[in-house]
């Protein structure tokens, strides 16, 4: 029988609380959950993701200076020791001017054991002919070299030496050359010297460890001067143009219609830039860094998006869940409270059978000729009231009972709770009330305002502070029910002389399942359904209690509640 | 002619009351009706009863304090006890108090009018005893 009953008040809540109001509640909480998790999730990894790239960049543009940097540095010091080696040797004393060509070899075998960039060396006196020469191409000696513009510059310019730009000059190869003039025995003599190319680049790159850039050198037109294979040959104009002509910077260039950013770095003897710019590979897997990252961040966006969506359906799953054991409890304590009832409706319904039977059997004695009676029908009509009225207790007691199981859902009408006090109180509790003692009394405030409640539920709260009342009184006592209101509010309150709360259980009473009734007495549901009972009709309830003096329960509906 | 058995019958259901001293009267016992557990004492105190027809549940002294006070006083008084309904707590409580034995409601009356008497024969097998 419970379990059926159970079974089709789920049906009726289930038809009761629409699937649109479900699928709203859903809507709702899955904006909420978007609004409160994923969004400022996306913004937390756009603005890391926008920070990560700056300090990707940053650290890559510091990378590239740092190495044009150094290579500039290498490349200053490396000039300025073959001066220094050109400078020592053409003055030393272990050479007698003019010289021969047996001393200009072993000049440039003592240059060779410095730096293998050197290729070979020239002797001019005062003419623009190379009187002598040693390396490798013999073709070159008594060669006129008036017209080269190194040496034209050299003989005009203040300074004792000349570093050119690459070149291909009368040898036809590039390569750099570095022209010392100096006076001996009053006569201008110049010394020069030409550098290979490759030999610098190797030495200037053997100390660089990172193999992820280019390095590469321009002279101020832009024209290579050092450039790997790969990417140009030298002479050739390149690219890049700084935006400054001295120090250390960043600029951007073209490549297939594609911004890079390359390193540049002045060398101060020289109009030279070392200029450094990533390879290929190394901007790949930047890149390829950068898309890992987008796509776990989408995957991390997904998953959330995917868990927020399971989220809200499950949280209305258990919303369903939740109101149907709320709903279960609700019923359970209502049964719970009628038990609790049961010895005093017992006694209640007895009372009146008692009656019948015996007005049944005053009857039978009266038609039993052994009593010789002279009752007619006439004469029964007493005992026939009795019966009914005695019927009609029983109808009432049923009534009574019936409004604690059968209704399940808010019926909101406007409630008197003087009449609702009245009507609970007067009749058979009141008698069952006086069996044991307990006077009830009632404070009724006058003119009390009608507020918009539950008149069942309601009972039903107000039976359970009955009860809990009723057993909270040793012997003899009081139950008083005091109604009173202000300008915002109506009060219920109900007062018992009994035992008292202590203050360590007082924080609990309104916990579902807490009782201080022996086993069997109490389910220690009445005050946690009536607790949300009220909170449901838009009220509250509170409790005052003194140990041996008794409790108070108060309740308070706003006079315009709006459920 | 026999001298009627003496019977107090204590309720608060006057209509009840009413009813079942009528029948007993009708049996041929002198009946007084106590309607509390108060007006039983008094009534006790005043008058000599052979039996007690006693209520448990009444406001004011109930049926078991009346049962305590009467067998008290009263030597040779035996009570039965009226119930809605019998339990062996309720057995076990009013028979040590002295109760002769315990009635459950609706009264079957003839079943009443037999234990009536065994508790009168038994008083008078106990005074036989005791004297």
């Amino acid at each position: 029988m419970k379990n059926e009953q159970f079974a089709s008040d789920e049906l009726i809540f289930e038809s009761t609380i629409s699937k649109k109001m479900y699928s709203s509640l859903r809507r709702n909480y899955f904006i909420r959950l978007i609004i409160l998790y994923l969004l400022p999730f996306a913004f937390i990894i756009i603005y890391f993701h926008y920070q990560y790239n700056d300090l990707m960049t940053k650290s890559r543009e510091m990378h590239l200076m740092s190495v044009a940097e150094n290579q500039s540095r290498i490349i200053d010091i490396f000039l300025y020791e073959r001066i220094n080696n050109i400078l020592s040797i053409i003055q030393s004393p272990d050479y007698k001017y003019p010289i021969d060509k047996k001393n200009l070899n072993d000049m440039l075998q003592r240059l060779k054991r410095n730096s293998d960039a050197f290729i070979d060396m020239g002797y001019f006196d005062t003419t623009s002919i190379q009187l002598e020469y040693s390396g490798p191409l013999s073709f070159l000696e008594k060669k006129e070299y008036g017209n080269e513009s190194w040496f034209k510059d050299l003989v005009l310019s203040s300074n004792n030496f000349v570093i050119t730009n690459i070149y291909q000059g009368l040898r036809k190869t590039p390569h750099f050359t570095i022209g010392v003039k100096l006076t001996k025995n009053n006569k201008r003599i110049i010394f020069k010297v030409s550098l290979d190319p490759q030999k610098i680049y190797k030495y200037m790159t053997s100390f660089e460890k990172s193999n992820d850039v280019y390095i590469l050198i321009v002279n101020k037109e832009s024209i290579y001067q050092l450039v790997p294979n790969e990417i140009s040959s030298p002479m050739s104009r390149s690219p890049f143009i700084t935006s400054k002509l001295s120090g250390i910077g960043i600029d951007e260039f073209k490549l297939n219609k594609e911004k890079r950013t390359f390193a540049f770095s002045w060398i101060s003897g020289v109009d030279w830039a070392v200029i450094v710019i990533e390879k290929e590979f190394s901007i790949k897997s930047y890149y390829n860094l950068k898309i890992e990252l987008i796509l776990s961040s989408i995957t991390i966006l997904l998953l959330l998006f995917l868990i927020i969506i399971i989220r809200s359906k499950n949280i209305v799953k258990t919303e369903k869940e939740k109101q149907i054991a709320k709903h279960q409890l609700e019923q359970a304590s209502k049964l719970a409270t009628v038990g609790e009832l049961a010895s005093g409706i017992a006694h209640e319904i007895g009372n009146p059978l008692n009656i019948i039977a015996n007005e049944v059997g005053i009857m039978q004695d009266y038609a039993n000729p052994k009593f010789n009676s002279s009752k007619t029908l006439n004469d029964l009509e007493l005992n026939f009231k009795k019966i009914i009225n005695a019927v009609y207790r029983i109808k009432d007691i049923n009534n009574k009972l019936l409004t604690f199981v059968r209704k399940n859902e808010n019926e909101l009408s406007e409630c008197n709770f003087n009449e609702i006090i009245e009507d609970l109180v007067s009749g058979f509790l009141e008698r069952e009330m006086k069996v044991d003692n307990i006077e009830i009394i009632r404070k009724y405030s006058k003119n009390f305002p009608t507020v918009l409640s539950d008149n069942n539920q309601m009972k039903q709260v107000l039976i359970n502070l009955l009860n809990n009342a009723h057993d909270a009184i040793e012997g003899s006592g009081q139950i008083i029910f005091v109604t009173s209101f202000d300008s915002e509010k109506i009060y219920i309150s109900v007062s018992d002389t009994g035992v008292g709360i202590p203050e360590d259980k007082i924080n609990k009473i309104f916990l579902p399942f807490y009782t201080t009734k022996p086993v069997g007495k109490g389910t220690g549901l009445g005050l946690s359904v009536s607790f949300s009972i009220i909170k449901n009709l838009g009220g509250s309830i509170k409790v005052e209690s003194k140990l041996g003096k008794g409790t108070t329960f108060t309740i308070e509906f706003p006079l315009n509640s709006k459920i | 002619m026999e001298k009627k058995v003496k019977l107090l019958i204590v309720d608060d259901e006057i209509d009840f009351l009413d009813t079942i001293a009528l029948r007993m009267e009708m049996r041929g016992f002198e009946v007084t009706k106590a309607p509390d557990g108060f007006s039983a004492l008094e009534s006790a105190e005043k008058n000599k009863y052979d039996i007690v027809l006693l209520d448990l549940k009444m406001p004011g002294i109930n049926g078991q304090e009346v049962l305590e006070k009467i067998k008290n006083k009263n030597e040779g008084i035996e009570v039965i006890i009226l119930t809605a309904h019998g339990s062996e707590e309720v057995s076990k409580e009013t028979t040590e108090l002295g109760a002769f034995c315990f009635i459950t409601k609706p009264i079957d009356i003839d079943r009443l009018v037999t234990v009536i008497r065994l508790a009168l024969e038994s008083r008078q097998k106990n005074e036989i005893i005791i004297l």
